[in-house]
């Protein structure tokens, strides 16, 4: 995503979400905010740059270097820009047990990069991610805010493709992440009454978590 | 007012955390409410069923004990907070679940999560705090969203906020997004990062129910506990103990993963047969595989053979008896044609990624034991490498200030104790004797696919 850094400004939902964020947590402990408003920051600018990081820190306000050491210790922070498309294979047990490894070579063949790179045209980063949490549905793999689980080869094919074709992320989904706080209530994503627990992607007549 | 007796259906004679149809839309606030939802709250806040202090006693008796891994008995939690507390007491329910096997809490969040609302409001009650944070791990965008709705409409309903049913109780929730530190799902870390630092435990004493979050008194607990107040606060410690063993009282959820028929999470009474689990709920195990290993309680309990896992009784007691834990109930079962070799460096290659970094024997022993079994798993090691490796295990339990390197040496010591052979065999051949052989049920490379995903099409959100 390219948002010019240099400059940076929060969008309306997002400026009142920070003034929501600072009544949830004691006055005196804003610091708390960090987290959050670092979420915010990454969805708004598309990654973690040193200028995000300081003007996380104006905004708060804290000390730059509180805000950096958290952007530097989590992992979901990027401290540098990502593809269009967040590919994450998760690689734990589960879905070692389940053939991951063998779908991150199929991506890396089909993609031609390695794992923690990204294509020369910016559409795809590929990251080998730890346990996810979709062990039943092994093996899977988030893309941006999305599980894709019980994944065969030819699937994983037929996603890429469809990724590379879908013209934009949808941003009212990044509004929604947001949460309490930023204008009506918009919880559920906009796939409804398709979301099931245990599933990012509901396969017909599979539901995901057993039963 | 409504009446304030409490109702509570239990279905197929024990699910009481998944008392819905699975599957159903099970979460919204309405259908909640069809299910008894918010009665037991109600019968304590209004009817005044429990004081405060009887509820702890009842949760107490309830022998409920702490389902994030830890298995310590969440009323005794309770009662130590301080009797003059220095400062509001906060409720945090960690909602961090990232231990490899585990994601029964997902669950709960994303098809039930009024129960959890509902236990954060009779938990608050009776620990008398009237904030609560629901600390859930980053990546969990879904019920993320699930909780933040049904926060939302708990407040609109007015079964949150300020004077509650008008019994002059307050209660209020904040859902907090962690973002990807396995180590926050350790109590003092998660306090740490809820605070806005790096997720690096504390050194107790002071435990946080004396200083935690916000330097406040606190108690953390997992989303299954305090799940689980509801059902108690409802049916009563007796109630509860319907099910399960002395020690094991209640039922539990387990997440099962691995080759088998029905992967997914299960709501069974404590003391269930392993054997069933996988039998009945699970429907076996995948066609042509054979059962090797089991890990039964996340991927930091110690591993047994597929022998012994069939006798294993699904509780604190049985567990320790053959020589595991219970843990999370994280079940992941191994099947025949897997290379232990290997899955013990995949869990090394996490513990070591996820180490915080602050204690010596973590930081640098995680990296250690990995590389060690790396080059085991390559075929470039030294006969002595084994017991080097169970060596610098030893040496890494309970020197740390947190138990992940614990977590990082009781896998790698039970790998070794129960399967030393493969490792053996390792070094004698020089390689890996798995090596390009690949189950049925890993039929991926010819572009196949697992036996249970049947269904051709997919609907992509993108």
């Amino acid at each position: 995503m390219s948002v010019d850094h240099s400059n940076l400004s929060w969008s309306k939902p997002a400026a009142d979400r920070l003034e929501w964020l600072r009544t949830r947590y004691p006055a005196d402990h804003q610091r708390a905010l960090i987290l959050p408003v670092l979420h915010m920051a990454q969805r708004e600018f598309g990654w973690v740059s040193p200028q995000v990081v300081d003007f996380v820190a104006k905004s708060i306000p804290v000390p730059t270097i509180q805000v950096e050491e958290v952007a530097t210790f989590y992992t979901m922070y990027n401290k540098a820009p990502i593809g269009r498309w967040h590919l994450q294979v998760c690689h734990n047990i589960s879905c070692s047990l389940m053939g991951a490894e063998i779908v991150l070579e199929h991506i890396e063949g089909k993609l031609g990069i390695k794992r923690g790179e990204t294509t020369p045209d910016g559409e795809f980063t590929l990251m080998g991610a730890e346990c996810l949490g979709s062990c039943g549905t092994a093996p899977m793999m988030q893309v941006n805010d999305h599980y894709y689980e019980n994944l065969g080869l030819s699937d994983v094919d037929d996603l890429l493709a469809k990724l590379r074709a879908t013209p934009d992320i949808d941003n009212d989904e990044a509004n929604v992440a947001y949460g309490p706080g930023s204008g009506p209530s918009r919880a559920l994503p906009r796939d409804g009454e398709a979301f099931t627990a245990g599933s990012g992607v509901v396969l017909p007549g599979h539901a995901a978590g057993g039963h | 007012m409504a009446s304030t007796e409490s109702t509570y259906p239990v279905l197929d004679g024990h699910k009481v955390l998944l008392n819905y149809e699975r599957g159903t839309t099970s979460w919204p606030l309405a259908s909640y409410l069809e299910r008894g939802g918010y009665t037991t709250a109600k019968s304590v806040l209004v009817g005044k069923k429990y004081a405060p202090k009887e509820l702890i006693e009842t949760v107490k008796a309830s022998g409920l004990r702490g389902r994030g891994g830890a298995g310590f008995p969440t009323g005794l939690k309770w009662s130590f907070l301080p009797r003059e507390p220095q400062g509001p007491i906060q409720l945090v329910v960690n909602a961090d679940e990232s231990e490899p096997g585990t994601f029964k809490d997902r669950v709960i969040m994303e098809e039930n999560p009024h129960v959890l609302i509902e236990g954060c409001v009779l938990s608050c009650y009776a620990i008398g705090s009237d904030s609560c944070y629901i600390y859930i791990r980053g990546e969990y965008v879904p019920a993320i969203k699930r909780m933040t709705a049904a926060v939302e409409e708990a407040y609109a309903a007015g079964h949150l906020g300020s004077d509650i049913y008008g019994s002059g109780f307050t209660c209020n929730i904040t859902v907090h997004s962690g973002a990807g530190a396995y180590i926050c799902g350790e109590e003092t870390g998660l306090i740490e990062s809820l605070e806005g630092k790096k997720g690096q435990p504390r050194i107790k004493p002071p435990f946080p129910a004396v200083y935690g979050v916000f330097g406040y008194p606190t108690i953390v607990n997992n989303v299954e506990s305090i799940a689980a107040v509801t059902y108690i606060a409802h049916a009563g410690a007796d109630g509860y103990r319907a099910w399960g063993t002395e020690k094991s009282a209640g039922t539990k959820l387990f997440s099962v993963s691995g080759p088998v028929k029905r992967p997914g999470v299960y709501e069974v009474p404590m003391g269930y047969p392993f054997k069933d689990l996988l039998n009945n709920e699970c429907g076996g195990m995948l066609d042509g595989v054979g059962l090797k290993a089991l890990i039964v309680g996340g991927s930091s309990v110690p591993v047994v053979t597929g022998e012994t896992a069939l006798k294993i009784n699904m509780d604190y007691e049985s567990c320790a008896e053959h020589k595991t834990l219970l843990g999370s109930g994280g079940v992941i079962v191994i099947g025949e044609g897997t290379c232990m070799v290997r899955a013990l460096m995949t869990l090394l290659r996490f513990y070591h990624h996820e180490s915080c970094g602050q204690c010596t024997p973590c930081r640098e022993g995680t990296g250690w034991i990995e590389r060690i079994v790396q080059r085991i798993e390559v075929g470039d090691a030294k006969p002595g490498d084994i017991d080097e490796l169970y060596r610098i295990a030893d040496n890494m339990e309970l020197r740390t200030i947190c138990t992940l390197a614990d977590a990082a040496a009781w896998p790698t010591k039970s790998f070794i104790d129960v399967f030393r052979e493969e490792f053996e065999a390792h070094i004698e051949k020089g390689c890996c004797p798995y090596d390009n052989q690949f189950p049925d049920h890993l039929n991926l490379r010819g572009g196949g696919k697992p036996q249970r995903h049947a269904d051709p099409e997919h609907a992509f959100i993108a």
